[in-house]
């Protein structure tokens, strides 16, 4: 293990190192110098883009740097090189500019280029880092410095409703590849400075933005400063998702609990802001870290928040029992009718003894059976291409439906309790939640085989055990089931009523607790 | 490679089937049981269910078959079944236990011991005593609608009390749990098998009374009335009927909605009298004569008449009990509750002084609704 850890060590950083001597250099004042630098670094590149021109009067040369397809073009002919090439000598005549001395290049940036952001450069290497993020780079003859453009602009998907969390009640926007957009949502939504979104760049080769978003007073600060301490420990080529930080950054590495929430949704981003969590954000992913969440949090659907508070407790009950059968169902139907036959009333014994006349495998391994084609077909209709998606819907509900128990290698009421059980293992409104219980369930399957109700108590036991030793960015994992809270269970089971909403879900170190004030007499709703 | 070698060792723990794992399609469902004695033998009689999957259209046959064996105990006669049936039968589902007469009169003692002991019979079921016909007879005969002895046994016991309130359902608990404590007796109700109309069907006609672990004598409907009334327990439906005080040969029928006997014992030296005061009420459910019987003093005539009928159930459950110098009335426990000190004493003598003991009874019936008419029928003249 030793040897393999070190060689990758190695390797990692002969990717890095080839041009680092040159990316290094300082700005050079002559231009042919830093040209060269910069074709040799971008030999192979054949989307970037170095344009020369002519520049004022006299025959000082400059250049345009810019990547194609990252950087708008119309914006660089409009607002660059028109302003450069016509409007600029125009200009020298009525004398507006002074285009002489080291005045110029000031000038140029605060009184000639029409564009909102512009900046001076002082290295190759920002200048390499500002073209392949989309930005146009000027380069005069002349001086030691470039001149930064925003330009950034490519195609990329619209705003569009998330495909996985479904809502009926509350907004429906979703996250998409562009950070930039992504920030956006927030910040429409949380219109106050204190709602701090703090940028890194991770990767050596992806240079990703990866951002941090809380809320300050609100999110408690050795949180986000033990965030920002994960991140920054972080050194890995590229990280082109955040599951890639989830992995890196959790608490618990070797178990299949997450500890952070993944979500595609801006309003339940900025629910979770709200009672203190902290997000993360990584360009070209429109999946969202919140953290830390813990387990219960999984029942909970950012619908609910909208939802009046009845129906919404009620469907919170609903999925919490959803979320029980789909743990145990299966299990539990295995471990009666291979163990505990007298729990089970007569006529119902009998009816399942008739169905069950010629099934030629025990009723755990029909059970496996089962499930694993369920999880099959499930995994197939994720990835299928659309136009073969009812072909293996209709074989798929044909033969494990129909065709299996008519040839009696099922039982009817092993289809009904696997069907019953994937409907159920959907039902809670996350879909990590939803992986943790089918991986959890066949686990339950082979205690039930084995030993019966026994065996499913010691997996309930096991499985309690290992959740209430975890952790979240150092929130208990089971919080606020164990250790108990009255006052925040009343967020978990039920929906508490906005009205009796006072104080936000309390995180370690959380100093603003108290989220909405009440007038003296309890509630302006009563009319006098 | 150790902790591979443990875990390749776990699973293979998993992987081997458990103790008690049975399939359900290597198992047999039986439904009831009829237990004879002749010979020194037990002639066991079980009732299996033969199930049919609704998937195979056609499967109309009978819907159980009869398995016997003898043997010397009733666990070896079980077993014995094993010498002709290849299916584990799950006993646990057997819904009742039907005791021949021949073995109703034998001793208890073969039966209770492996109750108690065995945890494959059920404690919650009802059972019953054969009557005019073995065990294996009864258990034989194809019930009307239900598919099953046990469920149709069960049902007819629980309608009837809450529709007629003649017999009282006991279970397998109840019944030990008499045969062992002291101060009381049990009583199971019969069933027998009805051939008048030219097909069998069941019957229930009775109830029969032990004494010392031995089945001694029978109640018929009337006593097994007095008996019902007599539990000191909160009773709930019924139906009797008295003559009409305006009619001779008028009849009124009158439906007993709550009951609750309460029953004090008084000694006073050798001499015992129960205290029982039964209060009752009920409905006025129809009457055959003509007549308003709509007034207050006519109301108090008929709650004075209905109270004498239930006294009378009530006087004749009494005296066959002790005729047949068995305390199935629990009139022991009743004296040990209330005078601990007493029953030390009586309780070795208890066999000569319970037929000695008096019983002093009143009862107090009301009539509480009429139904949708609160006037009498009032035909054409």
């Amino acid at each position: 293990m030793r040897y393999l850890g070190s060689s990758r060590k190695i390797k990692a950083k002969e990717a890095a190192a080839p041009p680092a001597e040159l990316i290094a250099q300082p700005l050079s004042a002559s231009i042919k110098e830093n040209i060269d630098t910069l074709k040799t670094l971008l030999k192979g590149c054949s989307d970037a883009v170095l344009k020369e021109f002519r520049f004022g009067p006299g025959p000082t040369t400059g250049y345009l740097i810019y990547f194609d397809g990252l950087a708008d073009r119309k914006e660089i002919e409009d607002n660059l090189l028109k302003t450069l090439l016509l409007e600029l000598n125009m200009m020298q005549k009525d004398g507006t500019a002074l285009l002489e001395g080291p005045e110029m290049f000031a000038s140029l940036q605060n009184r000639i280029l029409t564009l909102a952001e512009l900046k001076s450069l002082e290295s190759i290497e920002e200048v390499c880092h500002h073209i392949s993020s989309g930005d146009c780079v000027i380069l005069i003859d002349g001086w030691a410095q470039g001149l930064v453009a925003g330009t950034r602009s490519w195609e990329g998907r619209k705003v569009a409703s998330p495909e996985n969390e479904v809502v009926i009640f509350g907004p429906k926007e979703g996250f998409t590849e562009t950070i930039r957009f992504n920030t956006a949502l927030l910040r429409r939504r949380l219109k106050s400075t204190s709602f701090k979104i703090e940028s890194m760049v991770l990767g050596r080769i992806s240079k990703t933005d990866v951002v941090i978003c809380y809320i300050e007073n609100i999110a408690p600060p050795g949180l986000v400063e033990e965030v920002k301490k994960r991140l920054s420990k972080i050194d890995i080529d590229a990280v082109l998702d955040t599951g890639y930080i989830s992995e890196i950054i959790a608490d618990n590495r070797w178990t299949i609990f997450n500890q952070m929430e993944h979500t595609e949704k801006p309003d339940r981003v900025c629910g979770s802001l709200l009672e203190g969590r902290m997000a993360i954000m990584v360009d070209g992913s429109p999946m969202v870290l919140v953290l830390p969440i813990s387990f219960p949090q999984y029942i909970i659907s950012p619908e609910d928040y909208y939802v009046h508070f009845i129906p919404a407790s009620l469907y919170r009950i609903l999925r919490l029992a959803a979320f029980l059968l789909a743990l145990t169902l299966p299990s539990l139907y295995v471990a009666i009718i291979t163990y505990h036959h007298e729990m089970i009333p007569t006529p119902l014994l009998l009816t399942i003894a008739a169905t069950r006349q010629g099934v030629p495998f025990p009723a755990f391994i029909e059970a496996l059976l089962l499930d694993l084609t369920f999880e099959m077909l499930r995994e197939a209709g994720l990835r299928l291409p659309r136009a073969v998606g009812p072909a293996v819907s209709i074989v798929g509900a044909l033969i494990i439906g129909d065709a299996a128990v008519r040839a009696g290698l099922v039982s009817t009421p092993m289809v009904v309790v696997i069907a019953f059980t994937g409907i159920a293992s959907f039902v809670t409104p996350s879909y990590n939640a939803g992986t943790i219980i089918r991986i959890a369930r066949f686990g339950f399957l082979f205690a039930a085989g084995t030993l019966g109700f026994l065996g499913i108590t010691i997996a309930l036991i096991l499985m309690g055990l290992r959740m209430v030793s975890l952790s979240s960015f150092g929130m208990p994992y089971m919080a606020p089931i164990a250790p108990f809270n009255l006052q925040q269970m009343g967020d978990i089971i039920i929906r508490r009523p906005w009205f009796k909403n006072r104080e936000r879900p309390f995180i370690e170190g959380m100093k603003n607790q108290v989220r909405q004030s009440f007038p003296p007499e309890d509630g302006g709703g009563k009319q006098q | 490679m150790k902790r591979l070698s443990a875990a390749v060792l776990i699973i293979l723990l998993l992987l081997s089937p458990g103790c008690g794992s049975i399939e359900i399609n290597q198992a047999s469902v039986p439904m009831g049981m009829a237990i004879d004695y002749k010979d020194q033998q037990i002639h066991l009689a079980v009732q299996m269910a033969n199930p049919t999957s609704p998937e195979k259209s056609g499967g109309q046959g009978p819907k159980f078959f009869i398995l016997t064996a003898t043997g010397r105990t009733i666990i070896e006669a079980v077993r014995n079944i094993m010498l002709s049936f290849p299916r584990f039968p799950l006993w646990s589902q057997a819904g009742i236990y039907i005791f021949g007469e021949d073995f109703a009169r034998s001793d208890m003692a073969i039966f209770a011991d492996s109750v108690t002991r065995n945890r494959f019979i059920r404690k919650n079921i009802p059972i019953v005593v054969a009557h005019g016909a073995t065990a294996q007879e009864l258990i034989n005969v194809k019930p009307l609608i239900e598919p099953y002895t046990s469920t149709a046994i069960r049902d007819l016991l629980q309608t009837q009390e809450s529709q007629l309130g003649i017999y009282t359902p006991v279970t397998m608990i109840e019944f030990v749990d008499r045969l062992s404590a002291p101060g009381i007796e049990p009583v199971l109700p019969m069933v027998t098998i009805d051939r008048s109309a030219g097909k069998e069907k069941l019957l229930l006609d009775g109830m029969a009374v032990f004494k010392d672990r031995k089945m001694v004598g029978t109640l018929n409907e009337a006593e097994s009335r007095g008996y019902r009334l007599l539990r000191p327990k909160m009773i709930e439906g019924g139906l009797f009927v008295i003559r009409s005080p305006q009619d001779e040969n008028g009849w009124i029928t009158l439906e007993l909605s709550r009951s609750q006997a309460k029953i004090t014992p008084v000694v006073e030296g050798s001499q015992i009298t129960m205290k029982i005061e039964l209060k009752a009420e009920g409905n006025f459910y129809e009457q055959t004569g003509t007549g308003d019987l709509f007034s207050l003093p006519m109301f108090n005539q008929l709650n004075a008449l209905a109270s004498q009928e239930l006294e009378k159930e009530i006087r004749q459950c009494i005296a066959q009990a002790q005729t047949l110098n068995s305390d199935f009335l629990g009139w022991g426990q009743t004296i040990q509750a209330s005078h601990p000190g007493q029953w030390k004493e009586l309780e070795p003598q208890w066999g000569q002084v319970f037929p000695t003991v008096q019983a002093d009874v009143k009862v107090d019936f009301q009539i509480r609704r009429s139904y949708l008419t609160d006037k009498s029928f009032v035909f054409r003249e």
